[in-house]
């Protein structure tokens, strides 16, 4: 535990002091393996992250390993830790980053990058992995940006591509295994590793370099080193690790209720989306399982909120069973049960009224894009007729307050589809006054918030250029201008600055940490949070190191180049977001996974199974 | 002796690593752990239910409390020793459930909380100043209130004090009630104490003597 001293100067010490209700403490001399799971941002935001708990649970749940948990501490605390020379320690035991035997990070979010090479460098962890010695932990990176994990692969001695629930008990054991038959040496262990299913060992792997920049070969060191590394799935998802207790922060949190994962991929198929196919192929759990999971957990925690959790949570195949289940009893228990947010074109009022928290007024969308060509585009099947009924629902139940998603700088987006953005919220608008029986006099109130499009690997759009930083600005500035009524209509929108350093790391190769190690000088970190994003320092970062960000950002790939991702097999196939791309350019639609079939090639990460014809995917 | 019908009183204790967490966090850890208990709570009526829960004074985060009193509300008899039992297996270690009781005084009648501050700098050389301080009349401080920050005689707020500089310690009896709540930092600063470890150990009714109960 950190000095008493210092906890009574630092915003909000709860972060930082540990003993939970929940928390999994072993004694040290009990355990063989100890690792300590790094999540790159404020306890907050990590204590609401479903994964981490997941995981957390599935390791301690192996007696002779220890997990335990740290977070990225706020710049307060972070300067008490560098003016008295303490290192950064785990929550449970108080033990220095640096001398656990493995340390995990989960990468959520790339502009969470800079995060991860501070906490590295607070637990005393040499930053490049080629640096690390015998006595230094063993640096493993997973989660959604593990994917491409390249612009950090230099930092990294193990990534876990896939679900880890098993991947990373296997991994342990491997350790544990070496340790006791003494055949144990960080690249002996690392060698090994890159034998286990799911594992990508950066290292052992040279990448070469074409005279324009692009790749012109990726090539592992040694026979026995695979030439592409296929992720993890839990086939029989209904049968996983799911924790039964969780830790319950004392600090306010963002989430802080009961997760249930109903099921994993999507069946939508929308090309901008990259959750949507990297945790394809679609697997469910039972309603029955869901509702005895549920219990459980409340049982031994005390919440008083359930989520269901989805990539879209209108596609779940039992979605009114099992809503039906929990309702039967969360009423009488007081607990609430929420949606994330439905599907306009599934929209019913029947389960609106069902999981209707009367305490929001409000309903959030996302069509996405503004006109239907657009929509078709990015293949989000929904109308504006669909939206129009979703929302007449919603006001006709009084919830007066609309929330709508939108992107702009969408491959092949004219500035009539963003005219199109402000045309679908009048819309929206007049529908509510066109109703000839209004429930409350209060008027709608719809918020337009709009993203920047930011192409991510192993989508259909992995190829594209995001817009350039001037016209990004430029057509937010022009939706501003359409947007006439601000009386009903409220607008907000994301920096694009903020995007345009996402997307050069998203599609970034390992070149990118060179740029890091700039940031890291440059004292850089919380990119994601506004105070403390800098572009300009980003800018001189990739200056000083000699990056052109607009080579990864803003250039289209060659269909035929070898992507910095490309070592890497996600069931999906590659020429299957070719044609994805294709059509999108003709804008033609593809129908869901639960219409036909468009032999995405996630089917073969079941049996390694070739065959086009999906018969598991979707129940 | 006044009875409050269907309220019971819990008092506990927040201590070591529980000190960082704010008044606010503790209401709503105490509402999960009341849930894990399974102790029949009464909820409110009307649009938006919620826990008839109440602890009865802030703590300031940094400062720790054998004595923190919380009332609660239950729809069916529980003896005060399954209260404790089922509480003391719900909550983390560091919360110490001490008794469950039904309540003989209002919560309006609390009155005084006495604190202990302990110190490497109240001792035999330090104590002769300090009590000189503490005399001081009137004593001004900068005092937050919800209309911004105003100068404040914070002497009244004083019932009594003691030094025992043998063992570093100096209690303070200040004022709890709801309107002129003292919170003891404002003394410490006005002292010049700066690193003490301060922990709240008996409450009192408005005579600051008898016991609130």
């Amino acid at each position: 535990m950190y000095d008493r001293k210092i906890l009574r100067r630092v915003l909000k010490p709860g972060r930082y002091s540990g003993g939970e209700y929940g928390q999994i403490v072993k004694n040290p001399a009990d355990t063989k393996c100890s690792f300590v799971f790094c999540f790159p941002d404020t306890y907050e935001i990590g204590m609401s992250n479903l994964g981490v708990r997941l995981l957390y649970g599935a390791l301690n749940s192996e007696p002779d390993v220890r997990c335990e948990r740290a977070y990225a501490p706020w710049v307060d605390m972070e300067a008490e830790l560098r003016a008295a020379d303490i290192p950064l320690q785990s929550h449970e035991n108080g033990q220095p980053l640096g001398t656990f035997d493995i340390v995990g990070f989960t990468l959520q979010y790339e502009l969470n990058y800079t995060n991860v090479l501070n906490m590295l460098e607070l637990g005393k962890i040499p930053l490049l992995a080629e640096e690390r010695g015998e006595e230094h932990p063993i640096v493993i990176g997973g989660g959604p940006c593990a994917y491409n994990a390249e612009p950090v692969a230099e930092f990294f001695d193990i990534f876990s591509i896939g679900e880890g629930e098993e991947a990373l008990v296997e991994l342990a054991r491997l350790y544990i295994n070496m340790k006791e038959s003494g055949s144990y040496t960080r690249e002996a262990f690392k060698r090994e590793a890159s034998h286990l299913a799911g594992f990508y060992v950066p290292s052992l792997y040279d990448i070469s370099y074409n005279s324009d920049g692009t790749i012109s070969a990726i090539e592992p060191k040694y026979p026995d080193v695979p030439v592409r590394v296929t992720k993890r799935i839990i086939a029989d998802f209904d049968n996983s690790f799911f924790p039964e207790m969780l830790v319950m922060p004392y600090i306010e949190c963002v989430h802080d209720r009961i997760m249930l994962e109903t099921f994993r991929g999507c069946i939508r198929g929308c090309r901008f989306c990259q959750a949507g196919m990297i945790f394809r192929p679609v697997r469910e759990k039972k309603a029955e399982t869901l509702d005895r999971q549920a219990r459980e957990l409340y049982k031994n925690t005390g919440y008083d909120e359930i989520s269901l959790s989805a990539l879209s949570i209108s596609d779940y195949s039992q979605l009114p069973e099992l809503t039906d289940m929990l309702l039967s009893w969360t009423d009488k228990c007081m607990v609430n049960l929420s949606l994330p947010s439905l599907r306009i074109d599934s929209f019913s009022e029947e389960l609106m009224k069902k999981v209707d928290s009367v305490r929001s007024s409000g309903l959030t969308f996302a069509p996405e894009a503004g006109t239907q060509r657009m929509r078709d585009v990015i293949n989000k099947n929904v109308t504006e007729e669909d939206l129009l009924n979703a929302c007449q629902i919603a006001f006709r139940n009084g919830k007066n307050q609309i929330k709508l998603y939108f992107m702009n700088g969408l491959p092949t987006e004219t500035h009539e589809d963003i005219d199109g953005i402000a045309k679908l919220a009048d819309s929206v608008v007049s529908s509510y006054y066109r109703m000839s029986e209004k429930p409350r006099s209060r008027p709608p109130q719809v918020t337009i918030s709009v993203a920047c499009f930011v192409p991510k690997p192993f989508t259909p759009f992995q190829w594209e250029p995001q817009d350039t930083l001037e016209n990004l600005r430029e057509k937010q500035k022009h939706l501003g201008d359409c947007i006439t009524n601000r009386k009903n209509i409220r607008y907000t929108w994301h920096d694009a600055r903020v995007s345009h350093v996402e997307a050069v790391f998203a599609r970034g190769d390992r070149r990118l940490s060179r740029a890091l190690l700039e940031a890291r000088k440059l004292d850089l970190k919380f990119d994601g949070w506004d105070e403390h994003f800098d572009f300009d320092k980003w800018m001189k970062a990739f200056e000083n190191a000699g990056i052109d960000p607009a080579f990864y950002a803003n250039r289209e790939f060659g269909r035929d180049e070898i992507l910095p991702w490309d070592m890497i097999d996600i069931g999906v196939t590659k020429e299957f977001l070719l044609r994805e791309n294709d059509k999108a350019h003709l804008a033609k639609t593809t129908p869901s996974c639960r219409e036909k079939c468009s032999g995405c090639g996630a089917n073969r990460l079941f049996d390694g199974d070739d065959s086009q014809i999906c018969g598991r995917c979707c129940p | 002796m006044a009875i409050l019908e269907d309220k019971i009183r819990v008092r506990f204790a927040k201590t070591g690593g529980l000190q960082y967490i704010s008044h606010l966090d503790l209401m709503r850890t105490m509402r999960t752990a009341l849930k894990r208990a399974r102790l029949p709570l009464k909820y409110t009526e009307g649009f938006n239910p919620h826990m008839k829960l109440n602890i009865a004074l802030p703590l300031s985060v940094g400062a720790e409390s054998v004595c923190e009193i919380m009332e609660l509300v239950l729809t069916e008899p529980r003896s005060d020793a399954e209260i404790v039992e089922a509480l003391s297996g719900s909550v983390a270690p560091g919360f110490i459930i001490y008794e469950a009781y039904t309540p003989v005084h209002k919560l309006a009648e609390l009155g005084w909380a006495q604190y202990e501050i302990r110190s490497d700098e109240i001792n035999g050389i330090t104590a002769g100043e300090i009590i000189k301080k503490l005399k001081t009349r009137p004593m001004m401080v900068l005092k937050r209130t919800k209309s911004g920050e105003k100068d404040t005689d914070i002497a009244p707020g004083i019932n009594r004090i003691s030094i025992n500089s043998t063992y570093d310690l100096l209690t303070l009896v200040l004022c709890a009630d709801g309107q002129n709540y003292l919170n003891p930092e404002y003394v410490l600063r006005f002292i010049g104490l700066e690193d003490c470890s301060i922990m709240r150990t008996k409450v009192f009714i408005g005579d600051a003597v008898t016991e609130f109960r």
